[in-house]
């Protein structure tokens, strides 16, 4: 199915608006009588709440409005619904530092700034614990009253038997790798804007991506019927999975504005930012893989304990996610897991590109390099062994309905010169490589579903608006639901625009997460539009005189086949149906798959996700072994997705995957001491700057998948899963030391390059 | 940010008045990167504000008998970009370059480069290394000091109250004289040192070493010299063997900390590299 709009670089359709800087932002919207929030939050790790006195503060002169606990409902939320365990604002106890206590809406920043110092809070300090192994010894502080050794979630499951699997293989390797704690560094801090009508209606505008999902659990965390609230998504800048959850901020915004009467917003700092979004889950991981002589893996074994912080968020989630991953990608008959999710006085994780496949896929990678070294196979042969294959259902129950990662690995090993790399070896220079694996939306995030709902209309004059629920996060989807929308009625890609995100005039999305949006509200806009085809075709079939199967619609014009002059524009026959016939245009289109039964609840075993997309990155590095800076030479991605909508776009995706993915292997952590972040802010926290960026090679494989809209699967986040596992790789192909700690600091570099001479020396 | 008093005045001894006015609690404004954002995140919170912009003899870039002069408020662009710099004074100009980000370069001063007194200030390693002077003015009069000896620690100099800083003066360079300024970041650009270097190395006619400084920030409270290392190689012939052992000593004589940016122990390792390949690049240059 070759289309003139699918497969197209076409410029996003919210491009001019942001380039030239109209886009209106979160921070950028302003009501009539608005006023600024500040949130109270707190300086300790771990305290009891003795008292709150706000009474100062009320006496401040241009202070509107004070919230505490008190004046909400007290009703836990998070993910999922059995691990709620974060208020919106805090009254019992404080659990990390930035946990939210009171705010305060006033007719400026500074007044509100002011007003939060003058709250006076009593507390009584409590024994904090900051390591996630000492938080489950007996005796340790319990960060959540009843949560047994601290320990949130357990999940295991074993499916065959690994230590029957590691007595049948001739190799068993065991290694620890442990993951650091980044965060999202979306541009746009996250922020709420909340108005109340006359009727009492919530409006409040979020820097969120999925609106809908959100907006029901707004209207029940304030006691609201789910028609009192509208929640709108305006442009917003980056969210990497920051936004998936609601923010107490947002909570307490709309708290604000009730008890105010005014328009409230709340835009976080910098640095609460920093505290407070909820970033990548740190890891330990114990991996024992048995592996035969000739290079098959028999047997796999993961432990994995993570740092959750102070609450729940995702964390449950994305360790079973990071299970799922793990042992999605590669076939063997022995395979087992065992995670837990373990409480802390921290700042607390959620969700982040990956949802804990970066940190599997980082132990996993690296150890297959470790053991294709002990082989002595190639690391592309040895991963080709045994990696999935279209039709394959994976170890997890995992129905892989189509694969490109053999041409992933074939392209990138090309373009980097991989094969070529060990006939002139440079000095401290080497290549790496890694491969991965991900769900392109999947079911269980909302009850059992997975659904995007939409609907399409044309206009009497041929133009077409899309009304869909998916957020547009910059990642683009707006232009790529477009995209499939012009294609299907073969109108001009102009003449469409979407309507997205905005809870009262779209239908029901579950939102823009887990690489879903291009497949499953891809596929819905494109069943909707399909709807509007069909009605198209009924008219023109009478105007045309011809049978609607021998239609075709392109370019904006209704041919019959074969009979190029028998046509008319779609203009024409839209005003014929609206206006001579009464006919409406429009359609409704949803998608919720995959139609596979859900996986067991006590095995875990089955198939989430309707598709699976595949990456192979190759890094090549160059090592200084004096001050162990890590220079990348280049680098090659190759990701399949599919089909690429919008080329231009998904390249953008994936350089952009890179680049964080890069600095999750070099650079970025959340540097805690005993709860305290001690880089809130971007001279501290290094993210890549544009010099620092090495030449990145997308490759886009498309594997076309059966079930996607234009054979569509996703790209997000993909692009860095891979990517750090691949520096580590070449790093040690280049130097000869193996860092199995993220990020790969200069001075771990030194420091293991210090080691390695000591040992070598003794030896 | 609080609210505050702001000043603009014209001459140096108004500006001078108006600091003794507020007795300690007004802060001069130059270029501002420093000031306006410890402001904004509450470090500072000033009574009052005297931006020096409109003060003109400030903003002079001079040379008179060999010896440059730099006013406080000339920018880290214009030291980046000046022909009178690039000429004998390259090194200044290559601090410049690795000076925070393009824009941070277009409003940073000199003078506030230097009087923020972080010890990782990129321009003050290359400013000590050419032996520069700073002026300071005060209500009844006006002192010169070497810039070696006008900081204290963190955000401390020997500035008393109501003085200003308002010139930098840099010794005409003997023609034999070779600079390398040498920073250690995590990033390309934009970025802090976790260790700065400067080396400025006088030759005489037998290609010995006449005369050497080697300036460290980000090692110490202040920038700091490695005297020992630079007393070990005045009067030789520099090579491989005596890099070694001036690496060796610079190594004991900073006192770095450890913090987010860098273990001591890491620090202290790289002033070792960062010398060593200093002098080899001087050497071959």
């Amino acid at each position: 199915m070759n289309g003139s709009i699918v497969g197209r670089s076409l410029p996003r359709v919210d491009g001019i608006e942001k380039a030239t800087g109209q886009a209106k932002y979160v921070d950028d919207l302003d009501l009539a009588g608005m006023l600024h929030g500040k949130i109270l939050r707190s300086p300790l790790s771990h305290a009891r709440i003795i008292r709150i006195d706000t009474q100062k503060a009320e006496k401040l002169p241009g202070v509107k409005g004070i919230v505490t606990a008190n004046d909400t409902l007290k009703i836990p939320f998070s993910f999922p619904p059995h691990l709620k365990d974060k208020y919106p604002l805090e009254f019992e106890k404080v659990r990390c530092i930035g946990d939210e206590i009171a705010a305060v809406a006033a007719v400026d920043k500074d007044i509100a700034e002011e007003a939060i110092g003058l709250i006076d809070v009593e507390f009584e300090e409590l024994t904090s614990v900051f390591d996630p192994i000492e938080a489950m010894k007996p005796g340790a502080p319990e960060v959540h009253e009843g949560t047994r050794n601290n320990i949130s979630r357990k999940i295991e499951w074993e499916y065959g038997n690994v230590q029957k699997g590691f007595e049948e293989s001739d190799y068993v390797f065991e290694n620890r790798f442990t993951t650091s704690r980044p965060t999202h560094c979306s541009l746009e801090p996250h922020g709420a804007l909340a108005y109340v009508d006359n009727t009492g209606k919530l409006t409040i505008w979020m820097t969120v991506q999925n609106p809908h999902t959100v907006k029901e659990e707004l209207a029940n965390l304030l006691g609201l019927a789910s028609h009192q609230v509208r929640v709108i998504k305006p442009p917003i800048g980056g969210a990497f999975g920051a936004r998936i959850m609601m923010d107490p901020l947002d909570v307490i915004c709309a708290h604000l504005a009730l008890k105010c009467g005014k328009p409230v917003k709340i835009i976080n700092s910098r640095k609460e930012e920093f505290y407070a979004s909820r970033g990548r889950l740190p890891m330990i991981i114990d991996l024992k893989t048995g592996v035969t002589k000739d290079g098959k893996i028999v047997s796999r074994e993961a432990t994995v304990i993570a740092d959750k912080g102070a609450y729940n968020s995702h964390g449950p989630r994305v360790l079973g996610y990071a299970g799922k991953a793990l042992f999605s990608l590669y076939n063997m008959p022995h395979t087992k897991f065992t995670g837990l999710t373990v409480y802390t006085n921290n700042p607390y994780s959620g969700a982040f590109r990956g949802f804990g496949n970066p940190q599997v896929t980082f132990a996993s990678e690296c150890q297959l390099d470790m053991i294709a070294e002990s082989l002595k196979i190639d690391p592309i042969e040895f991963r080709l062994k045994n990696v999935v294959k279209s039709g394959d259902v994976a170890p997890t129950g995992a129905k892989i309905t189509s694969c490109g990662i053999e041409e992933c690995f074939l392209r990138s090993a090309r373009l980097s010169g991989w094969k070529e790399r060990q006939v002139e070896r440079k000095k401290n220079r080497g290549f790496g490589v890694a491969c991965m694996i991900h769900s392109s939306g999947a079911k269980g995030f909302f009850g059992d579903s997975n659904l995007s709902d939409s609907f399409v209309k044309m206009n009497p004059d041929g133009s077409v608006v899309i009304y869909s629920g998916a957020s547009d996060l910059g990642q683009g989807s707006d232009t790529a639901l477009t995209q499939i929308v012009a294609e299907e009625l073969g109108v001009n890609f102009e003449k469409v625009k979407i309507v997205s995100a905005d809870t009262d005039t779209t239908p029901v999305d579950y939102g823009s997460f887990g690489t879903r949006v291009t497949f499953a509200a891809g596929n819905a806009v494109k069943m909707a539009a399909n709807v509007v085809k069909k009605q198209i075709f009924e008219v023109a079939a009478e105007l045309l005189e011809a049978h609607e199967d021998d239609l075709v619609a392109h370019g904006g014009v209704v041919h019959v086949m074969f009979h190029p002059g028998r046509s008319l524009p779609i203009e024409k026959i839209a005003r014929t149906a609206y206006y001579d016939m009464g006919k409406p245009l429009s359609g409704r289109g949803f998608y919720n798959g995959p139609d596979s039964p859900s996986p067991d609840v006590t095995t875990y075993f089955g198939n989430t996700s309707p598709a699976y997309c595949f990456a192979a990155q190759v890094a090549e590095v160059e090592v200084d072994p004096e001050t162990g800076s890590v220079k990348i030479l280049n680098f090659v991605a190759a990701h399949d997705l599919g089909r690429a909508i919008n080329p231009m776009a998904a390249e953008g995706q994936v350089e952009g995957g890179v680049v964080q993915g890069i600095g999750y292997a070099l650079m970025e952590d959340l540097v805690c001491n005993k709860g305290v972040v001690l880089n809130p802010n971007f001279s501290d926290y290094k993210v890549l700057k544009a010099p620092d960026v090495p030449p990145i090679e997308p490759i886009l494989v498309e594997s076309n998948d059966p079930n996607g809209p234009f054979g569509a699967k996703g790209v997000a986040e993909p692009a860095l899963v891979p990517t750090a596992p691949a520096i580590a790789n070449a790093i040690y192909d280049a130097i000869g030391v193996r860092i199995t700690d993220l990020p790969i600091t200069p001075e771990k570099i030194i420091r293991a390059l210090r080691e390695k001479r000591k040992t070598s020396k003794e030896s | 940010m609080k609210t505050f008093d702001y000043h603009k005045p014209t001459s140096v001894e108004q500006a001078i008045s108006l600091l003794m006015k507020y007795e300690g609690e007004a802060k001069l404004l130059a270029g501002g990167t420093d000031l306006i954002v410890e402001m904004r995140n509450g470090m500072l919170c000033p009574k009052a504000v005297i931006d020096l912009k409109d003060i003109p003899n400030l903003h002079n870039l001079t040379k008179e008998k060999g010896n440059l002069r730099i006013g406080a408020l000339i920018t880290i662009k214009d030291i980046e970009t000046s022909s009178l710099i690039k000429e004998e004074f390259s090194i200044l100009a290559e601090a410049a370059r690795v000076l925070g980000s393009f824009q941070v370069r277009n409003r940073a001063t000199l003078g506030g480069n230097i009087c923020h007194a972080s010890p990782a200030a990129d321009m003050v390693p290359p400013l000590i290394g050419l032996k520069s002077k700073v002026k300071i003015v005060g209500k009844a009069d006006e002192r010169f000091m070497e810039l070696e000896d006008f900081f204290v620690g963190p955000g401390k100099t020997r500035l008393e109250p109501g003085e200003i800083l308002t010139e930098i003066i840099i010794p005409k360079p003997s023609s034999n004289c070779d600079g390398i300024y040498l920073k250690l970041s995590p990033r390309k650009l934009t970025d802090l040192a976790v260790v700065g270097m400067a080396i400025v190395l006088w030759k005489n006619q037998k290609a010995k070493c006449e005369d050497v400084r080697i300036v460290m920030g980000a090692v110490a409270p202040r920038a700091i010299r490695a005297k020992e290392a630079e007393r070990t190689l005045i009067g030789n012939e520099i090579d491989e063997c005596l890099v070694r052992t001036a690496a060796e000593k610079a190594m004991q004589e900073v006192t770095p900390i450890t913090d987010v940016r860098g273990s001591d122990w890491y620090r202290r390792e790289m002033v070792k590299v960062l010398l060593e390949r200093g002098l080899k690049e001087l050497q071959t240059s």
